[in-house]
């Protein structure tokens, strides 16, 4: 059964990223927009890595999988499902 | 450009009527830097060939940082800052081998360095202290097979970085520089060798192509030993202002204090950022750096509001954990005098900073969250004159 990592992911980024508690992401709400910055890129990519027990290798480490909430979900969702 | 042919350059005929202007024909800028300047005011440096050689030149004295030829520096600071013209200039004489980020990965500078063309060339890296905490944080996943040096500019050396530094790199060389926009390259300069036994809070000793001078408020020369601000002149000094004039053989006041031990340079801060407090002269920086060192803490502001001493605090872990006050309060009491341990610890989801990173310094509020400044064109300007105090 495939793990569903959306919960988590959610978490991971309210927890790092500029946005009140009523925001609602979207899979295509743009990741720099809400506070993702090269600092904050690298505490959501190490809180995920911890939490799903992951690692993104370096093509996945592109501006393409963190530009949008969607994106970056989908990234994480293929890990875990490799893993 | 001449200068990186480390000789004097004898300019074509013409060529500084197309440079010079009001500057004189014959003498024109080779680079004109934006700093903040002593007053706050934007102001214009213009950077003369000569001053940069004369400096440059003091860098091949025995006993001062240079970089060497064979050298593949990793040059964070942009081009459009002082620090990171000064890395060109001093690489490219060295004749080594300049690296830039490409802006390529998500995760910033420190993300570009994984390249692996890049990450198994790179000998040495010049950063400021923003930098190296965020590489710190990558070092397990950064293999840096040729790394020897690591060089700290445009602020205080982040020693927490350090640390991760040496425990993954043992042997590693490490420098702190002094400089200013108003001086091409460095003031100062120190570097740290295995057993790492010398005073990391110095910015070492000042390049001989430099008068210094430290004077108290009344502009008198103080002892050695004593804090004073520091004022320099010298053949490097890319001052006055353009459109501005000085006295012939004025020295120029900095801004910043420090103290001098027998030809060795300790940076203490901004005199005009110095807070005074019970009876006490000590700069924000000090205290900052002492609360970053919390376990927990994310980044800090220490001001003096109408309240008292203030310090702001991020946490880690995001707008809703809890500002760890007691564990906090006792933290700063064991490491920190007494009249710089603040009074009021302030939650915030961050602090201002330019777009260089600087702390903007204001009054604290009390609200717990405060949206980042838009960056406005002085934002993007060269960093202001504070560069290393030292610890």
């Amino acid at each position: 059964m495939t793990t569903r990592v959306d919960e988590k992911y959610e978490a991971i980024l309210r927890q790092h990223m500029k946005v009140k508690s009523e925001f609602v992401f979207h899979d295509d709400t743009v990741l720099g927009d809400v506070g993702l910055d090269s600092l904050t890129a690298v505490d959501v990519m190490l809180s995920i890595e911890d939490t799903f027990g992951v690692t993104f290798p370096d093509s996945m480490l592109t501006y393409d999988v963190f530009r949008h909430y969607g994106t970056l979900r989908d990234g994480v969702q293929q890990l875990v499902d490799e893993s | 450009m001449a200068v990186l042919a480390g000789a004097s350059a004898t300019r074509p005929a013409g060529d500084g009527a197309q440079l010079g202007g009001a500057d004189g024909a014959d003498d024109p800028p080779a680079f004109l830097l934006r700093t903040s300047g002593t007053t706050g005011a934007g102001k214009w440096v213009a950077v003369r060939e000569r001053q940069i050689l004369a400096v440059l030149d003091a860098m091949g004295a025995p006993g001062h940082l240079r970089h060497s030829e064979g050298e593949v520096v990793y040059a964070t600071p942009p081009l459009s800052h002082s620090y990171g013209l000064s890395t060109l200039f001093e690489t490219a004489k060295a004749g080594g081998a300049l690296a830039f980020p490409q802006g390529t990965s998500p995760l910033g500078p420190a993300g570009d360095l994984r390249a692996p063309e890049l990450a198994g060339r790179v000998t040495a890296i010049e950063g400021v202290s923003d930098f190296y905490a965020q590489l710190a944080r990558l070092l397990g996943r950064i293999q840096l097979p040729a790394l020897r040096h690591v060089g700290f500019g445009g602020g205080r050396m982040d020693l927490d970085a350090v640390e991760r530094f040496r425990a993954t790199f043992p042997g590693l060389t490490y420098s702190i520089r002094y400089g200013l926009t108003e001086t091409p390259s460095i003031v100062s300069g120190a570097t740290f060798r295995p057993p790492y036994d010398g005073d990391w809070t110095s910015s070492g000793r000042v390049l001989p192509v430099w008068d210094l001078r430290l004077v108290d408020g009344g502009g008198r020369p103080v002892a050695d030993g004593e804090e004073g601000e520091i004022e320099l002149r010298g053949p490097g000094l890319a001052w006055p202002y353009l459109g501005e004039s000085a006295p012939d053989g004025a020295y120029f006041p900095t801004g910043d204090l420090g103290v001098l031990r027998g030809g060795r340079l300790s940076v203490r801060g901004r005199r005009s950022l110095f807070i005074k407090h019970g009876g006490h002269r000590f700069s924000p920086q000090e205290v900052e750096a002492v609360l970053r060192r919390f376990d927990g803490v994310a980044d800090v502001r220490v001001s003096m509001g109408g309240d008292g001493l203030t310090a702001e605090v991020v946490v880690d872990g995001g707008r809703d954990a809890a500002l760890p006050e007691p564990a906090l309060r006792r933290f700063a009491a064991r490491r920190l005098p007494a009249y710089a341990v603040p009074k009021n610890l302030v939650r915030r989801a961050e602090i201002p900073r330019t777009a260089s990173g600087k702390i903007i310094r204001a009054a604290p509020t009390a609200a717990a969250t405060t949206p980042r400044p838009t960056a406005t064109p002085s934002d993007l300007t060269p960093a202001p004159r504070e560069n290393n105090q030292g610890r």
